[in-house]
């Protein structure tokens, strides 16, 4: 059966019955799909050239896969204190809040974070991805291995998932969760194409990459910071990839490293198109040094 | 007299086994939903072994809802002398369903939080979530004035909101699933979740209660009107159960042929899930159930009901199972598998524990309401009837 053609009326058909009943939030169905991050540019742009929205670029010709960005977002974003079966996680659900918790301990530099939770429970994570072009939208298609972590998407389908209204994506682009607010069903991490989202046993709600708001905030706060160019206002990920290969900016400005990465590479994609998600992460696709 | 005693010494034993089964199942809940690390899921299997038994008892609760409604509102004769079993079976199913998934999520109390209208409205699980909380209320409503005499011309109504309440939160729970795309499996055929989820709701009302009410032929002391009654309700149960495993059966067949390119129908079909699908999901669940009931004369044995009855919920419990881990444990459209056709996931021990949680407590409950409930005094309630 040909899905294009059938299932996406009904999907529409489905959607709006659930929406029937007084809603007046729509969900965004799938506006295009596209293959090159330049095409995504032109229309993305094009909606609202003004708007502050914040991308990241993953230059696959220069990573090497070496996880120093895995390292960093565990270490930044206190991942490592989510020690697995030790007695103190017990019964913290309740009695603990996960921005108290994150907010009272400060990041010990000296503990090596691989030991500690399983990967797969990181928000920066090694992915293999299968069908991935060589180079461009053509080329050879075949497995590789990618940093992977929330494509913060225009489209999120998490977002549209939540029954709690505790995700969303803000207006510079940034999708959230508030962890005072989730109930930790997992319907979104059931939505989510990339395998993004994670659930902190610990505090019995869903986590994921939040391209380090507080270092965005920061930037946007202080007048000599520039978001992605001073480090202090970088997501720690991209700040400390040894091989330069990953990029923070505003899309929407032309001159921003990200956009210029973006408009001037035919190699430049986005995963998963046909998802119809419209990620705000863009890969540059190539031979690995 | 002695007999009674015996009787009751027998009871008091199956109680307390129960009791000893729900307290280790309890034992297994508190672990899943306090201690971190106990639960083998992940960003890509977020959902697991507990949230097939929820669904297997919402499923039997919307079925036996339906039952309910064509007992006291629409006075089915047949099912007359069964709706204060149905209705209790209705309620504890449901109750059990709901504890079963508040034990299954991270924090549960924030649920609260639909009420202070913090909603997503575009998100299938609010509306669930809605249906079911409102679903509760009326079937409460309807046990209070069944099992009290009391405001009896409410019974209809509130029979009729619990209904559309219950139908409506079980086929939105289908279109939870199958507006996923990320999960092929379910999206692949994005109108058929809801309709099956309705569909096979029916067959395990119909298999509930069909396994009680034999079990309580083979029981209990009943006077001879009521097993006549009870023979005659059996035998309408048997036939509508028959109906409902032939539409059950024309759903898997259609969607397992429309959706059989995929690879996520393939590995039911054909992979690690295939000994699942064809052993209890079509043989036990629906072949054996079929040619146990066509018989008139042998399906509506004893034997034949209870086996049959038990069958189909076995079928039905493993359909969720493939639905929901099949659905899960296939990888996301993108991620590859180093040599494997899908995510490892095996249940950890206390979320099979969950399981012996549930079915332990809605055993339990059942037993204890047939046994101090005014359930077997509905030869008055069948002269009611037109």
């Amino acid at each position: 059966m040909n899905k294009k053609l059938s299932g996406l009326s009904r999907r529409e058909f489905l959607k709006r019955i659930i929406t029937a009943a007084g809603a007046t939030v729509t969900i965004g169905g799938i506006s295009y799909v596209a293959t090159t991050g330049q095409e995504i540019l032109e229309k993305v742009v094009a909606k609202a050239p003004e708007k502050t929205q914040w991308a990241r670029v993953i230059d696959l010709t220069k990573c090497t896969r070496c996880g120093t960005c895995v390292e960093a977002c565990v270490k930044e974003n206190r991942q490592h204190l989510y020690k697995k079966k030790s007695k103190e996680w017990i019964n913290k659900r309740y009695s603990e809040s996960y921005a108290d918790y994150y907010a009272n301990n400060p990041m010990p530099s000296d503990e090596r974070p691989r030991d500690w939770i399983p990967s797969r429970l990181y928000w920066n994570k090694m992915v293999t991805y299968s069908g991935i072009p060589s180079k461009g939208a053509q080329g050879n298609r075949k497995n590789i291995q990618i940093p992977s972590t929330c494509m913060h998407c225009r489209n999120p389908p998490c977002v549209a998932a939540c029954p709690l209204r505790a995700t969303w994506r803000r207006d510079d682009g940034v999708v959230v969760v508030d962890q005072d607010v989730c109930m930790g069903c997992r319907a979104c991490i059931a939505a989510c194409p990339y395998g993004a989202r994670v659930f902190s046993e610990r505090f019995g709600v869903v986590t994921k990459c939040n391209l380090c708001k507080h270092r965005i905030k920061k930037g946007k706060e202080s007048d000599e910071l520039t978001v992605g160019e001073d480090p202090e206002a970088t997501p720690r990920c991209d700040l400390d990839c040894p091989f330069d290969a990953r990029f923070f900016g505003n899309i929407n400005d032309p001159n921003s490293n990200v956009a210029s990465k973006v408009a001037n590479n035919p190699n430049a994609v986005v995963l998963l198109p046909e998802q119809g998600t419209d990620p705000s992460t863009y890969y540059i696709l190539g031979e690995k040094p | 007299m002695n007999k009674k005693q015996t009787l009751n010494k027998k009871l008091l034993t199956w109680v307390i086994s129960l009791i000893i089964l729900v307290i280790i199942g309890a034992w297994g809940a508190y672990n899943t939903l306090c201690v971190p690390g106990t639960e083998n899921l992940s960003n890509l299997v977020p959902w697991g072994l507990g949230v097939v038994v929820y669904i297997f008892f919402v499923l039997c609760t919307t079925g036996l809802c339906v039952l309910s409604a064509m007992a006291s509102v629409f006075k089915i004769k047949p099912l007359v002398p069964l709706k204060r079993r149905i209705l209790y079976l209705a309620t504890i199913t449901l109750v059990v369903g709901l504890i079963l998934i508040a034990i299954d999520a991270g924090k549960p109390l924030r649920a609260t939080g639909i009420l202070s209208g913090h909603i997503n409205l575009a998100s299938p699980m609010l509306w669930l979530t809605m249906c079911y909380g409102g679903y509760l209320i009326f079937l409460l409503i309807e046990d209070f004035i069944e099992f009290t005499g009391a405001f009896k011309k409410f019974l209809a109504p509130a029979g009729i909101i619990a209904v559309v309440l219950a139908i409506s939160a079980h086929s939105t729970m289908g279109a939870l699933f199958s507006v996923l795309d990320a999960r092929i499996l379910w999206s692949s055929v994005e109108v058929y979740e809801p309709i099956f989820f309705i569909v096979s709701a029916i067959v395990s009302g119909l298999g509930v209660l069909i396994f009680t009410t034999t079990g309580i032929l083979y029981l209990k002391d009943l006077d001879q009107d009521l097993r006549m009654d009870y023979r005659a309700s059996l035998d309408f149960l048997r036939k509508m159960l028959l109906v409902m495993i032939v539409v059950e059966g024309f759903f898997i067949t259609w969607h397992s042929i429309v959706a059989a390119n995929s690879s996520a129908m393939k590995m039911i079909l054909f992979g690690d899930f295939a000994p699942l699908f064809w052993i209890f999901e079509v043989l036990f669940g629906l072949a054996v159930p079929f040619a146990l009931l066509i018989s008139p004369k042998f399906g509506n044995t004893k034997s034949a009901l209870l086996s049959s009855s038990f069958l189909t919920l076995i079928g039905l419990f493993v359909v969720r199972y493939n639905l929901v881990i099949g659905g899960m444990v296939r990888p996301l459209p993108g991620i590859a598998l180093k040599g494997l056709s899908h995510v490892p996931y095996v249940p950890s021990l206390y979320e099979s524990l969950l399981v012996v949680f549930g079915f332990a407590l809605v055993i339990l409950l059942a037993t204890l309401c047939e046994r101090f409930l005014p359930t077997d005094s509905e030869k008055k309630l069948l002269r009611e009837a037109p």
